[in-house]
């Protein structure tokens, strides 16, 4: 058999259903990569080998029994390392929590676990899920598959390294201004931040609540479907979590026709700062669109050049509330940039608070009016700029690191606000070698609208076929 | 805001100490924010519902894929 770690998740689970493969013999595959990888990646922060071998024997052990498959049955994953597992250290990416052991189990991953999914470990990440491009003081920064010099993106940067390197089949991010799509981007693979209240956030080290989203990074449309149609839906324990039913992604993904679909893009703010080669892609993508039968139609974006203020006045009060205590008294224990981003909590008032949360229905209500009257789904760059190198990235709290943090997030960010679902997706290569990427936004809950699109334009564009050397 | 006034408010209401630079960068983002609010709120509020975003966001919704 070829290298049974560059098979999608999907792919996986059915040899492992099948008993082409066993568990065992695909976990032992992805631990020999993952130490092979980690020296150059960095995307671990735990393995866990003599665990997920266990669960692995688990799963084998079950399809003996003739037990029914489940669904990710026997597939090797990891996951941010702020998943909480009760009794595991979860260190956040951090230095203050680096032996924090919760006492109760994130509802994603429970779900996963009744899925079959194996657990290889906790992932690298920026400290305390703040960080667009994957730096980390504490546990040292996390590398690109595609070249180890530069990001994988932030925060999620080791769902995105790990997945990308071929080394698990899938991972889970968190997003709170673009940490999922941002790590797909940079490593060749699909993210999805699903509507804002579409996944359960218990268990989940909380950064922002108004903004966090729990998603997956997966290597093709499909596997991700399938991933996120597991996690999504009410739960009793997250009343934050729409009771909204869920669609089945995962269908949506097969033989998947847009004959009629409108695609808006944008005439302002998304191409502001983009580079030739990035325009380049955007078009040809577009230009796959139109060959599947879609047509294109341009929006001009309501209230983008205020989002990011709106978004700050919810983030900084909710991020502040949490790290508050930490900020006064342990100080030094935060990286440099991490502290420099979450002090404007201090500084926004109350009222400015709830104003700000008060008027999201309605600057949400006006861009869904303004892009879906006349269109299906929206389309723009996850990263309008060519992904950056560690070296040029690597700001700290130098006076240009807002700029910095903006131009890596200008195009991710204001879609947190408006709650939308967005999914990332591989668009082909820029000048530099390293990945570009596309997000489509739907309307609130068209997930499976986003997946439909998407396995259309990858079963033409096949850069899920291609992967790090 | 001066980044004086900022750096003593934070210290009376927060607790935490904050650095020149970091004064005078949340100095300039609470004038930025409280612009941004002005202009987007337009005005009274006192007519507003609390946020209920999750409701919000299902009107919003249109299960084309049902």
């Amino acid at each position: 058999m070829t290298d049974p770690t560059q098979m999608s998740l999907v792919d996986a689970a059915n040899m492992v259903a099948s008993k082409e493969i066993s568990a065992r013999e695909l976990t032992e595959a992805c631990i020999a990569k993952a130490e092979r990888m980690q020296p150059t990646l960095n995307c671990f922060i735990s393995l866990d080998a003599k665990g997920a071998l266990a669960e692995a024997d688990a799963a084998d052990a079950a399809l003996a029994r003739g037990d029914a498959a489940g669904p990710l049955q026997g597939v090797p994953l990891a996951h941010k390392d702020m998943y909480y597992r009760a009794g595991k250290v979860s260190t956040c990416g951090s230095k203050i929590r680096k032996d924090f052991k919760p006492d109760h189990t994130a509802t994603v991953l429970e779900r996963l676990a009744a899925a079959g999914a194996l657990h290889m470990g906790g992932l690298n990440m920026s400290e305390f899920a703040v960080g667009p491009f994957g730096h980390n003081e504490h546990w040292g920064h996390c590398r690109n598959p595609w070249n180890p010099e530069h990001v994988t993106g932030g925060s999620s940067s080791g769902s995105g390294s790990s997945v990308g390197g071929r080394v698990v089949f899938g991972a889970l991010g968190s997003d709170t201004g673009g940490s999922v799509r941002l790590p797909a981007a940079c490593c060749g693979l699909v993210g999805m931040k699903g509507t804002q209240t579409r996944v359960s956030r218990y268990g989940v080290m909380g950064l922002s609540f108004s903004l966090d989203n729990v998603g997956p990074l997966t290597r093709t449309v499909r596997d991700n479907a399938r991933m996120m149609g597991i996690i999504a839906g009410a739960d009793p324990k997250d009343l934050t979590a729409s009771a909204m039913p869920v669609d089945d992604y995962e269908t949506a993904t097969i033989d998947a026709e847009i004959k009629g679909l409108r695609i808006a893009v944008p005439s302002n703010y998304y191409y502001d700062g983009a580079t030739d080669d990035v325009r380049a892609l955007m078009n040809a993508s577009l230009k796959t669109f139109e060959s599947l039968g879609a047509e294109i139609v341009t929006v001009e974006v309501p209230d983008h050049e205020k989002l990011a203020d709106l978004a700050i006045a919810l983030r900084g009060p909710e991020g502040a509330v949490l790290h508050q205590a930490w900020m006064r008294d342990r100080p030094d224990d935060y990286g440099a940039q991490v502290k420099a981003r979450l002090e404007p909590g201090l500084a926004i008032s109350g009222t400015e608070y709830v104003m700000s949360q008060q008027i999201r229905p309605r600057i949400t209500q006006r861009f869904v009016d303004t892009v879906f009257a006349d269109a299906d789904v929206f389309h723009a760059p996850t990263i309008n700029i060519p992904v950056p190198s560690i070296a040029e990235s690597d700001v700290k709290a130098s006076p240009n690191f807002p700029a910095a943090i903006a131009g890596m997030t200008h195009c991710t960010r204001p879609i947190n606000y408006l709650g939308l679902p967005s999914l990332a997706v591989p668009a082909g290569f820029t000048d530099n070698g390293l990945p570009a990427s596309f997000q489509l936004v739907g309307r609130p809950f068209a997930e499976a609208t986003l997946y439909r699109v998407a396995a259309a334009y990858e079963s033409e564009a096949r850069f899920c076929d291609h992967a790090p050397s | 805001m001066d980044s004086q006034t900022m750096r003593d408010l934070v210290m009376y209401w927060q607790g935490v100490t904050l650095d020149d630079e970091a004064a005078s960068r949340l100095a300039a983002l609470s004038t930025s924010v409280g612009k941004t609010l002005n202009a987007v709120a337009g005005g009274s509020m006192f007519d507003t519902e609390p946020a209920h975003y999750d409701r919000a966001l299902i009107a919003m919704a249109e299960r084309s894929d049902d």
